[in-house]
């Protein structure tokens, strides 16, 4: 991973000065991690300060709750932290540092959705789950706080989840190793792809499209059982299209009517080791409330080392086979727009943005599944991140796959 | 009986269900959910794209005034499944289709 020192996108094209805005609430990180892991919190980020400058990159941290550090921006702190008072707050920042003309700026959400709520917007479709967790809101324009107005952010946002726990230290890794970024260089030049035997041709129209050379790993046969380090090794990209539960740690790998667990958090521990892109299209796939590390993938992977995770925080849908639809388009649209440089917190919105016109070419509209989709993937991570363009796809990757 | 939401044409939802069942027989005897809905064209969106891909709103914009008011169907088949080591998993079958039965799309839960 390295940064961007141009943006890959054409609404950045042409900016000069780029922030990142870190938003936590410094009462409720205190109050999960005690005083001392709240002076590392920010000792971390005295350092992520360092390693976006030498990326560019200017970094602004706002506690929400805090007097002090909002008066540092003319503003009030904002006493009850919801979704709602967040983003306003949010949005009252974002008016305060886009003053001055060609000023792009990213959201960085700093902890779970118990520090920083996600919003619950209506679910569009009527299936089980109750609502929709997202963070499309803190993308959008001010007011805009509904299903409907918040299908396609235009403002890139990531979390970095906390991980629920007693120990302040998935937090402060994620911004070190996110600090570290700016300096790594990409070592790896593949990329992984496991998908349920059901979803098999979908999936290898992902991994064609996106000029990915080397094996698409298959569930069933393959269970958790079978997964190596070689898989993980070397790889910038990770693709997983698996079932995913709200009630289950592992993802699942299904051929016909059986069902088998394709990946549990203990193999990600185990083998992940370096600093890669993940998405996964499974079902809560980025559940995070009330998860620890040991029962949640997504808090596995970035415990363990890559740097940003995009997934779904509820029920999710795609294709059995070609046309791609849904979270396959998701996930065909992030990746390629990530090897094209762009940064992941862009090449989310992007993504969004391609998935609705196709479906719009398509169909002449968005069904009620497409508008769950804009609304369900979030991003895991610093959205200023990105891999360098040329370290995919290459006919040397054949032979390191 | 289905919980239908709005009526589809009993015809053809039994087709629907037929060819479902065919494709996915563990959702033989599930009672779908079937909802109704008017689908405006997606002007506004079709703007807030533009703004993020000024390529894509550009060859968007050309389809304005083709995008149209449509009805379609969709019937949601939902089961849970077991997986191995006693988990248990919702799968759920979703098919858009139209007043004449053509299936527009099938998608299946991740």
């Amino acid at each position: 991973m390295s940064s961007s020192s141009s943006s890959g996108g054409s609404a950045r094209r042409g900016t000069r000065r780029r922030l990142l805005l870190a938003v936590s609430s410094r009462e409720k990180l205190r109050r999960r991690f005690n005083q001392r892991g709240l002076d590392r919190i920010e000792e971390a980020l005295e350092g992520y300060k360092e390693g976006l400058a030498r990326r560019r990159f200017t970094l602004r941290v706002a506690f929400l709750d805090d007097a002090s550090s909002m008066s540092a921006f003319g503003l009030k702190p904002t006493r009850r932290i919801t979704d709602v008072s967040a983003k306003s707050a949010i949005d009252r920042l974002i008016g305060k540092l886009a003053k001055s003309p060609g000023t792009s700026i990213s959201v960085l959400l700093l902890g779970g959705g118990e520090v920083i709520p996600y919003f619950r917007l209506s679910n569009p479709t009527r299936d089980s789950d109750a609502s929709v967790p997202t963070d499309n809101p803190y993308g959008c324009k001010p007011g805009a706080v509904t299903a409907e107005k918040c299908l396609l952010p235009e403002r890139p946002v990531g979390r970095m989840p906390d991980g629920n726990g007693s120990s302040v230290k998935l937090l402060v890794t994620q911004i070190e190793n996110a600090a570290k970024a700016s300096t790594l260089l990409p070592g790896a030049k593949t990329a992984l792809g496991y998908t349920a035997a059901v979803w098999k041709k979908a999936s290898q129209q992902v991994w064609s499209e996106l000029g990915w050379k080397g094996t698409l790993r298959v569930s069933l046969p393959l269970s958790y059982v079978d997964v190596k380090a070689s898989w993980f090794k070397r790889k910038d990209c990770l693709y997983f299209n698996l079932h995913g539960s709200d009630r289950e740690p592992h993802w699942f790998g299904q051929k016909g009517v059986s069902f088998t667990t394709a990946l549990s958090p203990a193999n990600v521990r185990r083998f992940n080791r370096r600093e890669s892109v993940v998405l996964t299209e499974a079902c809560y796939g980025a559940i995070e409330m009330r998860r620890k590390k040991e029962t949640s993938i997504a808090l596995s992977f970035l415990s363990s080392g890559s740097l940003c995770m995009v997934g779904s925080t509820c029920v999710a849908y795609g294709a059995l086979v070609p046309p791609l639809s849904e979270a396959d388009l998701i996930a065909l649209h992030f990746f390629g727009n990530v090897k094209k440089g762009m940064p992941v917190g862009e090449a989310l919105l992007n993504a969004r943005a391609q998935l609705a016109a196709s479906a719009i070419s398509r169909q002449g509209y968005l069904d009620d599944d497409d508008r769950k989709t804009l609304l369900q993937f979030v991003l895991f991570g610093d959205p200023t991140l990105r891999i360098q363009p040329h370290s995919l796809g290459s006919d040397k990757d054949a032979k390191d796959a | 009986m289905p919980k239908t939401l709005d009526v589809a044409p009993a015809k053809v939802l039994k087709e629907i269900k037929k060819k479902i069942v065919t494709r996915f027989p563990e959702m033989k005897g599930v009672r779908p959910t079937v909802v109704k809905r008017r689908l405006p064209p997606d002007a506004d969106l079709i703007h807030v794209i533009g703004k993020i891909d000024g390529k894509l709103g550009k060859s968007l914009a050309r389809m304005k005034g083709t995008t149209r008011r449509r009805e379609i169907y969709c019937a949601s088949f939902e089961k849970k499944m077991k997986a191995s080591r006693g988990a248990v998993l919702r799968k759920i079958v979703r098919v858009t289709f139209d007043r004449e039965g053509h299936i527009l799309k099938l998608v299946s839960s991740k």
